[in-house]
């Protein structure tokens, strides 16, 4: 088993009586974009922070592997976070939900200044600065000032800031937020790009879509607790019945329709009104089987779309439980 | 090298932000500018309201005197409108003339100076000017009456003393009258006026007659003798001749003739002498008793006048020895210079250093003034700023000390206020003639520690609040502070002697104290060390305080509640869709929750989204916490819709 990156071990976070992380654990994987989803202050937000380290939990570890570490025994290659803050900054790279950097500063100066933080040489600098720049399309941009730029713009920049110094990891809290649906996309594909190129990426995020369309594993967090960690098909296995067809017929006479669909492989129906969902796992063999009743009952179909469940639908049900 | 980077971003951020620019660098520039020119010795542009209600030469020659040192004079048609100028701001004061304004007995010239007294500054300069003015022209006046009488005195003491002589010739005329009139009035005593016994000239006249009777009895007789001898003679004569005898006959009768004739003749002019004589001798008793009057008449005038001569002689005496008291009493005044005795006293304030302007004796304070504030507003601003930014959480993220942020800031605000001192120091220098290259070292220590004090103070300031302009009104409040206490403004000898005794360790007094030496007096460190330690003390303390309050900071910006509001706040704003934008009012608020659907409202209501939006975003703690216990959405909306409707009645 290929050995994590990141180890999260039973980490408690509580702030003025109230639990924000509660008992939490988790590995990250080398190479991997982890996708952490959940509410509004069900605690990603302070899961990141803890993650490196700039906030420390009142109980629990965070644990990160040290390559430079050789040791027979793996456990004994990961070091605590909060025990070696200085290398953590060094490895960890973060982009917070509010794009962080000095709006009078221009583009190239935000990123010489900060790379200038994290003690690289002038040299280093330029060279990440350069391949940063092309790599977030924003080399046209190094002369403007980071206040003037647009929205995606500044997010992109923010990853950059992020990125300066090379981290292994790169942690983004919401990096989409603010985004509209194309800049979005672009951020999303940037990080992708960024992934590619080695560097392990944790994303938070309320953008189920694009979370499940980007990131290898998904976390979900709810009220402080890691609920579900795994893939995208992990979830919806564990949280779903299957696939949903949607049908839409004319006249529409669904409470008929729906009595007269009696099948094994169905495993739920729903009269939504001006459609009925059919939840299956086999959805071809369903969709067979409703063609020949609507012919018999003359019902005209309208439309039919057979779809799998979203992250979105595996967040609800997730709420839903709780 | 990365505490270069952070001063160069500092210095960056500073001069990009174009407020804290002018602020923080050029207003300063300007205020040293403005103020050098304001203490500078040039003159003022005032202007002076005039009414007289009859101007005469000398009030005329006073608003000469005022337009010559340069005031504006406008006149006025009355007294009134004067003092309305100085209320409607058009003139600085007015100055009411006495009319027909001239040096007399028994005058008294006041001249009435109406200033607006809320312009205190502007009144004292406006009263000292005019003071000037003013006095120079009544101590020319006082010089020219005191030089008329000096010169009078200086005059009567020169007659005084050429009469004192004359005094004693009056004195030896007036003994020689005494004695003249003792000798005249022995004269006239010894003079005998008295006719004596007196015998009428009838007596003297009829012996006269008598004898002249008896002389002509006589000559008759002896006429008669001759005739009767006659007769014998004839008969002698008839011998010899009668013609001879009767010729001698002839002759005889003729002489017995003439006789009686010259008798009668003389006998009446006997007589008519005899009544001349009486009448003569009548006028001279008349006279004689007037001449003995006349006589006692003058010797009593003759006693009055001597009298009168002993008391003159007296009075001379005692005038005499009065003009010597006086020409003693004025020889003995010394002073006869009009300059001396019109300011028998002249105070010169004589500056321990040369004198350039005005200025240059306020320099010092006003540079540690301008240093104190400067230093206070930089570095809070600029850590208020690097606070508020967008940067500063990426900041705690990389491998940098908490001391290279502190020591970075310090520098950033020593060079940039360091920058500002010297620019204006060179102002100064060729403006203003105020000469600092003469003890450059000690001065440039000076300023290090001067600055070093308040950039700490500032940076503590900035540490410690959170918002700009907290962090400029502390600083402000703090600057004003050490200004009232520093006797910059007020003297420190006015304030109760606890505030005097805790004042002279005021920083702005040190630091005056330190640059005045420097500059002014080009002191050595050791006439400066006692301020120099104090301020090191101070900024030493400050450092321990602003590392202290900088690592409490981090760890409160790790639990910092606001962002963490801010981001809960803009998730709040995001929920609640209100057409294509957000929600922002009560109702937009009520109408996206109506559009939510169940699930999502569920969602929401389980995070206490509604009562956590009513608080972040709607600011109403009160709808806020009465939402907080709603269960579903026609309750929430049944409190929100009564709201606004008493919102609605409100307006």
């Amino acid at each position: 088993m290929k050995l994590p990156l990141i180890k999260v071990e039973n980490v408690k976070k509580v702030f003025s009586g109230n639990s924000v992380l509660d008992n939490i654990s988790f590995e990250i994987v080398s190479g991997e974009i982890f996708g952490l989803i959940g509410a509004s202050g069900s605690g990603k937000t302070t899961l990141l922070n803890t993650l490196v380290g700039v906030l420390q939990p009142d109980s629990g570890d965070v644990f990160f592997r040290d390559d430079n570490i050789v040791e027979a025994n793996d456990n004994s290659r990961f070091r605590s976070v909060f025990e070696n803050l200085n290398d953590v900054k060094k490895k960890f790279g973060f982009a917070a939900q509010v794009p962080s950097f000095y709006s009078k500063l221009t583009v190239f100066e935000n990123l010489d200044y900060f790379g200038s933080l994290y003690n690289l040489s002038k040299e280093a600098r330029l060279t990440n600065i350069n391949t940063l720049l092309d790599l977030v399309e924003l080399d046209n941009a190094r002369n403007i000032l980071a206040g003037n730029l647009s929205g995606g713009m500044q997010r992109r920049l923010d990853i950059a800031c992020a990125l300066i110094h090379d981290p292994m990891i790169l942690i983004l809290d919401e990096p989409t937020s603010d985004l509209d649906p194309v800049l979005a996309k672009h951020i999303w594909l940037l990080l992708q790009k960024i992934n590619k190129r080695g560097t392990t990426i944790i994303v938070a995020s309320h953008h189920f879509a694009d979370i499940e369309e980007i990131c290898s594993r998904i976390g979900i967090i709810s009220n402080g607790k890691m609920v579900h960690v795994g893939t995208l098909h992990e979830l919806t296995g564990i949280l779903s019945k299957g696939q949903e067809i949607h049908i839409e017929t004319y006249p529409g006479n669904y409470e008929k329709i729906m009595k007269c669909l009696e099948d094994p492989l169905i495993l739920a129906k729903e009269n939504r009104g001006n459609e009925f969902v059919i939840h299956t796992s086999k959805p071809d063999k369903v969709l067979e089987k409703v063609l020949k009743v609507l012919s018999q009952m003359d019902e005209n179909l309208m439309d039919v779309n057979i779809t799998k469940l979203s992250l979105s639908d595996v967040f609800s049900k997730v709420s839903k439980k709780k | 090298m990365k505490i270069g980077k952070v001063i160069k971003k500092n210095i960056k951020l500073l001069l990009r932000s174009r407020v804290s620019t002018l602020v923080l660098i050029f207003g300063p520039l300007l205020v040293i500018l403005l103020v050098g020119f304001s203490f500078s010795t040039s003159t003022f542009n005032l202007n002076m309201g005039v009414f007289s209600g009859s101007y005469s030469e000398l009030s005329n020659s006073l608003m000469e005197k005022l337009k010559s040192d340069n005031y504006g004079v406008t006149k006025y048609d009355t007294e009134n409108m004067c003092i309305e100028s100085v209320k409607e701001g058009q003139t600085h004061a007015c100055v009411i003339f006495p009319p027909d304004l001239k040096i007399e007995n028994q005058r008294t010239n006041t001249i009435k100076f109406f200033v607006d007294q809320s312009k205190i500054n502007l009144v004292y300069l406006v009263m000292s000017s005019l003071e000037g003015s003013v006095g120079e022209k009544s101590t020319e006046i006082s010089k020219d009456l005191t030089g008329k009488l000096v010169a009078s005195l200086l005059n009567t003491k020169t007659k005084i003393d050429s009469s004192l002589p004359l005094i004693s010739d009056i004195k030896t005329e007036d003994g020689l009258i005494v004695t003249a009139a003792d000798n005249s009035i022995n004269s006239l005593d010894s003079l005998d006026l008295g006719t004596g016994s007196k015998v009428a000239p009838d007596t003297r006249v009829g012996k006269v007659k008598n004898e002249l009777d008896k002389l002509l009895s006589d000559s008759s007789k002896l006429v008669d003798d001759g005739l009767d001898i006659i007769p014998e003679l004839e008969d002698w004569v008839e011998s010899n001749g009668t013609a001879y005898l009767n010729d001698l006959e002839d002759k005889l009768n003729e002489i017995n003739s003439t006789l009686k004739t010259k008798h009668n003749t003389t006998a009446k002019e006997l007589t008519l002498l005899s009544q001349e004589i009486n009448e003569s001798f009548n006028n001279i008793y008349k006279k004689l008793d007037n001449a003995k009057n006349v006589n006692a008449a003058v010797l009593s005038k003759l006693n009055t006048i001597k009298d009168t001569a002993e008391t003159l002689k007296q009075k001379s005496e005692t005038v005499e020895k009065n003009l010597q008291d006086i020409s003693a009493d004025v020889s003995t005044v010394k002073v006869t210079d009009i300059e001396n005795i019109v300011s028998p006293i002249t105070t010169e304030i004589n500056p321990i250093v040369k004198e350039q302007t005005n200025l240059g004796f306020l320099f010092p304070s006003l540079i540690v003034m301008l240093i104190m504030f400067i230093g206070l507003l930089l570095p809070s601003t600029l850590i208020i700023m690097e606070k508020n930014s967008k940067a500063y959480f990426r900041v705690f993220t990389t491998p940098t000390k908490n001391r290279l942020f502190v020591t970075a800031t310090y520098l950033t605000c020593m060079i940039l206020i360091f920058f500002q001192v010297m620019i204006i120091l060179l102002v100064s220098q060729f403006f203003f003639k105020i000469n600092f290259m003469n003890s450059f070292f000690m001065l440039f220590v000076a300023l290090i520690i001067i600055m070093s004090f308040f950039i700490l103070l500032g940076m503590l300031i900035g540490y410690i609040i959170n918002t700009e302009e907290m962090a400029m009104l502390a600083s402000v409040s703090v600057g004003t502070l050490f200004l009232l206490t520093s006797g910059i403004i007020f003297p420190l000898e006015s304030m109760p002697l606890s505030i005097v005794e805790k004042a002279r360790f005021n920083p702005v007094v040190l630091g005056s104290e330190v640059f005045k030496k420097s500059l002014l007096f080009g002191a050595d460190f050791n006439s400066i060390k006692t301020s120099f330690g104090y301020l090191l003390l101070f900024s030493l303390v400050l450092i321990i305080l602003i590392l202290s309050v900088r690592k409490a900071d981090k760890f409160q910006f790790l639990l910092k509640k606001p962002t963490r509001m801010k981001i809960k706040k803009d998730f709040l704003i995001s929920q609640f869709d209100f057409g294509e934008r957000k929600a922002k009012s009560l109702a937009e608020f009520i109408v996206s929750i109506q559009n939510l659907n169940e699930d999502k409202f569920q969602a929401l209501l389980k995070q206490s989204c509604y009562s956590d939006w009513l608080l972040l975003a709607y600011n109403n703690r009160y709808l806020a916490k009465k939402t907080e216990a709603v269960k579903s959405k026609q309750e929430i909306v049944k409190i929100l819709v009564e709201e606004l409707k008493k919102i609605s009645v409100k307006k």
